[in-house]
């Protein structure tokens, strides 16, 4: 069941219905016995992963849990006997325990992860190998489907159990309300990856009914399906006549596709968390928002804070800070400041920042990895490490240019160009997404200098299976994205649009969600003469 | 305090709910849907005044295309209007009784049988079934049959009550349907059409191939229908014997059979014997296709509709025969609807002037549908005509 369709709406109105009949105590069993009808209506052979991740995942953090309470009673007990040395010795040992425990669901949980989405590529390269080699070896290739969220759901437990074991949360005792944290239907398609401290009390507590809320979840949602149906389906249109005949199209054809998958990735993405988030908020439930209007970003590093925003959190929390202060990193960043390099002015800086640089190189390379079993998406991974990381080794140089080029902090002109130029490395990325494979993007990259033709793209981009008053509407559809990120990124009482909306007067709430309503009704690509999309982010 | 918060809430959302309802139902009605022919046909039909109409005739193009309800009225005294729509479906049939009775109590309702003979899957297809069901007004013989039919469940029944699931795309045709669109506005305005339902296309049929028309009369060749066609043919006959429906008469109209229609006729033969098993009246006109008289070439369209010329001549044998065998009555109109008759009446003519005009000026094959475009060129024509 995805969530840009009636039957979804039809469900959450009916759950919500039921949650604020029953009493507030047990509100949460409502939410837990939506999200595991939602999954086995969405695919009940999927069913049993995420039972899987939700035991291994309550069982382990349980162990972890209880190792963590046993170290503190034995440390507690012997804390007179023991010298700073055993206490030492004993927390290492139960380091070390607590570790092996935590690798088991790590270990198992990103296994099957890794396993769905990456075996076949791995068997047929392994079979090309052996090829080349002369051996008479076969892996063979297996009818793999990826189980619904389960990027999404892994994460976040595995999120869970890494907080577990660093004791910043507790375990949580009852199964079902783990399960609910690791199914809770909202997200569990494509996120917004929450961690367990600032989700799971939400869910559990009961909450009374609010009409604010309700109805500020309400026009979440309604945004959303605009955002969804109206415009991203309607570039997915366009977008996927191109990728499926990609060799046929010229550097102008290719070019305004790039630009329009910015526009389709944002609309169905940040549209889809909108639906999410909304219907959280109606249930009194506030999750992360997963993006802060990411075109704006002035450099990479920011834009990288404003999309995707949980899942670069995750990345920041679980990988990134591990890596980057990890004993091996620390030793070398020291080791290198030692140096008669490390003593000049650059190699102070590279020293100091060598940790931060390569780890975000890691992340970007994980982040890549994770978007697909392919090359391309390896260097869509590599191209943004790269670039934060030589933005990262090359700070000190940029403010030196800035500064003899007179430009202060807060210059408009030089703002847009930031904006211009991160936009533009962003588009570079895209082009790894949207090309089938490494090579055509190579040859995209290509084609954009030497294969530009007006009056061909003109021709082609007619042809892409959308009309010119569909391209109108998804030009409007833009701006109007843009006029209310405007409004949003220069609040300055830190409102949002809807709290805004709400303070205007009855006759022009009115009207705006009416013509939201409307516009999402005629304009929306719904129903069978359409083949809707599916959510972007629900492949991942 | 609070009670007035509540009560001014409620107020805001029944609103805002209401005026959204009313203004998709709007869209739904008039601005996004399919339009064509069977769309105006259809909303023509739901227009009329109830107990207006005689004889309503069931069936499909061969209905609306044969029978010219102003010349039945004009030169036999009775009304009628053709509840048809182009390859109207066999599941259907009950529906369209129902939805007779519901609204006009005809004396008569006569019913052609070509749902029934066909070879090919025609209850599973989609425009089949959309001709008839989306131009039906919601009500609960429309549900029932979103509900009980197969092939509508297969497709989606939520897209057959709300059809603007379906045809809320149609806002990328425009301005093409508004021609279409101001028809509606217009007949809705004015409360009646003006054809009542007819339609012709304004062509002569080239026969390129050999025709079995001269044996048909002498021709008791019987194939039987398809099964799943039979079963529907007897459920519905069942259907209508079980509820007391007895003013009805069951009849085929005649085309002009080729090769490859051949055991479309022979199936037609057979009809006979299964509607006899019921006790109801069955008329095959494919057997009448001498006596009347009608050469191919300059009566049809194509092979099997008939052109203007031809529809003349079905209608008065027809009528004939309604108001000799089946002795219809009918029913005295008040002022009102009669000057609206007399009107589709004035109206026919001069519609038959401009499409016998149009043929005799060789012009390329044309539908001439009454739409206010239409209404005007004929107008215009007759007119200039008189002038």
């Amino acid at each position: 069941m995805s969530y840009s369709t009636i039957n979804f709406i039809l469900f959450v109105l009916g759950t919500v219905l039921v949650y604020f009949l029953i009493p507030k105590k047990a509100r949460w069993t409502v939410l837990l016995a939506a999200s595991v009808v939602f999954y086995i209506i969405s695919g009940l052979k999927f069913a049993f992963y995420i039972l899987f991740t939700a035991a291994s995942t309550y069982l382990i953090a349980l162990w972890v849990d209880k190792l963590s309470q046993n170290s503190k009673q034995v440390l507690k007990k012997n804390k007179a006997e023991w010298s700073r040395d055993d206490k030492k010795n004993y927390k290492n040992k139960v380091k070390i325990q607590k570790r092996l425990v935590m690798s088991l669901a790590l270990v198992a949980n990103f296994g099957i992860l890794a396993f769905l989405k990456y075996y076949n590529s791995f068997a047929g390269g392994a079979n090309d190998l052996f090829a080349n080699f002369g051996w008479q070896l076969s892996m063979p290739t297996l009818k793999l489907l990826m189980p619904l969220g389960i990027s999404f759901y892994t994460f976040q437990s595995m999120g869970y159990i890494v907080d577990v074991y660093r004791e910043k949360v507790q375990a949580q005792k009852n199964p079902l309300k783990l399960l609910l944290f690791v199914s809770f239907f909202p997200q569990v398609i494509q996120g917004p990856i929450s961690m367990y401290d600032q989700l799971a009390k939400q869910l559990y507590e009961g909450h009374d009914f609010d009409f604010t809320r309700f109805k500020y979840g309400c026009e979440l949602i309604m945004w959303g399906f605009f955002k969804k149906l109206v415009i991203a389906d309607r570039a997915a249109i366009a977008i996927t006549a191109v990728t499926g005949s990609y060799n046929k199209y010229n550097g102008t054809t290719l070019t305004f596709t790039i630009l329009l998958y910015a526009l389709q990735l944002y609309a169905d993405f940040s549209g889809g968390i909108d639906i999410s988030r909304g219907v959280a908020q109606i249930f009194g439930i506030n999750m992360i928002d997963n993006f802060k209007r990411p075109y704006f970003s002035k450099d990479i590093n920011e834009y990288w804070r404003r999309w995707h925003i949980s899942l670069g959190a995750w990345m920041k929390e679980y990988i990134f800070y591990p890596v980057a202060m990890s004993n091996a990193f620390i030793t070398a960043s020291k080791k290198m400041k030692n140096t008669r390099f490390g003593k000049t002015a650059a190699g102070a800086h590279i020293a100091k920042v060598l940790p931060t640089s390569v780890a975000s190189l890691i992340v970007f390379l994980v982040v890549g990895i994770w978007h697909g079993d392919s090359w391309k998406f390896v260097a869509f991974g590599a191209w943004n490490g790269v670039i934060i990381m030589v933005s990262i080794l090359l700070e000190p140089v940029f403010d030196i240019i800035k500064e003899k080029l007179h430009i202060k902090k807060g210059n408009v002109p030089f703002m847009l160009f930031q904006m211009f130029r991160t936009f533009l490395i962003v588009l570079v990325g895209y082009v790894f997404d949207v090309a089938p494979s490494f090579k055509q993007a190579m040859r995209t990259f290509w084609l954009f200098f030497t294969n530009q033709s007006f009056s061909k793209g003109y021709t082609q981009i007619s042809d892409l299976g959308l009309g010119k008053k569909d391209y109108l509407v998804i030009l409007l559809g833009a701006v109007v994205i843009l006029i209310a990120s405007l409004i949003q990124e220069n609040t300055k009482d830190g409102l949002t649009i809807r709290e805004k909306l709400d303070k205007r007067p009855f006759v022009l709430r009115f009207a705006a969600l009416f013509v939201l309503l409307i516009s999402i009704v005629v304009f929306g690509i719904y129903g069978s003469g359409y083949d809707a999309a599916a959510f972007v982010y629900a492949q991942f | 305090m609070k009670a007035k918060l509540y009560i001014t809430r409620t107020i805001k959302i029944a609103a805002f709910a209401l005026l959204s309802a009313l203004v998709i139902g709007f869209l739904q009605e008039y601005v996004l849907c399919h339009y064509d022919a069977n769309r105006l046909r259809m909303d023509g039909y739901y227009i009329e005044d109830s107990e207006t109409i005689d004889v309503a005739l069931i069936g499909s193009s061969e209905m609306y295309s044969g029978i010219i309800p102003a010349r039945t009225y004009e030169k036999y005294g009775f009304t009628c209007y053709p509840y048809a729509t182009a390859s109207s479906t066999a599941g259907a049939m009950i529906t369209q009784i129902e939805e007779i009775e519901r609204t006009q109590h005809p004396e008569l309702i006569v019913i052609e049988i070509n749902a029934f003979l066909y070879a090919t899957d025609n209850e599973e297809k989609e425009s089949s079934i959309r001709n008839y069901i989306d131009n039906v007004p919601l009500n609960w013989n429309k549900w029932q049959y979103i509900q009980n039919t197969p092939a509508v469940r297969k497709l989606g029944r939520r897209e057959f009550l709300f059809p603007i699931f379906k045809y809320h795309s149609v806002w990328n045709d425009y301005p093409e349907p508004w021609e279409m669109l101001k028809t509606r506005f217009s007949q809705d305005a004015r409360g009646y059409t003006l054809l009542k339902g007819f339609k012709t296309t304004a062509a002569h049929l080239k026969v390129k191939e050999k025709i079995f028309n001269s044996t048909a009369p002498t021709d008791d060749t019987k194939n039987n229908l398809e099964p799943r066609y039979e079963e529907a043919l007897r459920t519905f006959l069942q259907h209508c014997k079980d509820n007391n429906i007895s003013n009805l008469l069951f009849i085929r109209a005649p085309h002009v059979i080729k090769q490859e229609t051949y055991k479309r006729f022979t199936r037609g033969n057979k009809v006979k014997d299964i509607i006899d098993e019921y006790g109801y009246t069955y008329i095959n006109y494919e057997r009448d296709f001498n006596m009347m008289a009608l050469d191919p070439e300059q009566y049809y369209y194509n092979y099997d509709h008939f052109n203007i010329y031809g529809a003349e001549k079905f209608t008065d044998y027809v009528s004939e025969m309604l108001t000799e065998r089946f002795d219809i009555k009918p029913t005295e109109l008040d002022e009102k609807h009669k000057a609206q008759w007399d009107e589709a009446v004035e109206f026919y003519h001069k519609y038959y002037d401009y499409v016998d005009n149009y043929m005799k000026q060789g012009k390329k094959s044309k539908e001439m549908i009454e739409t206010n475009d239409l209404i005007k060129k004929v107008n215009e024509f007759a007119l200039k005509k008189t002038s």
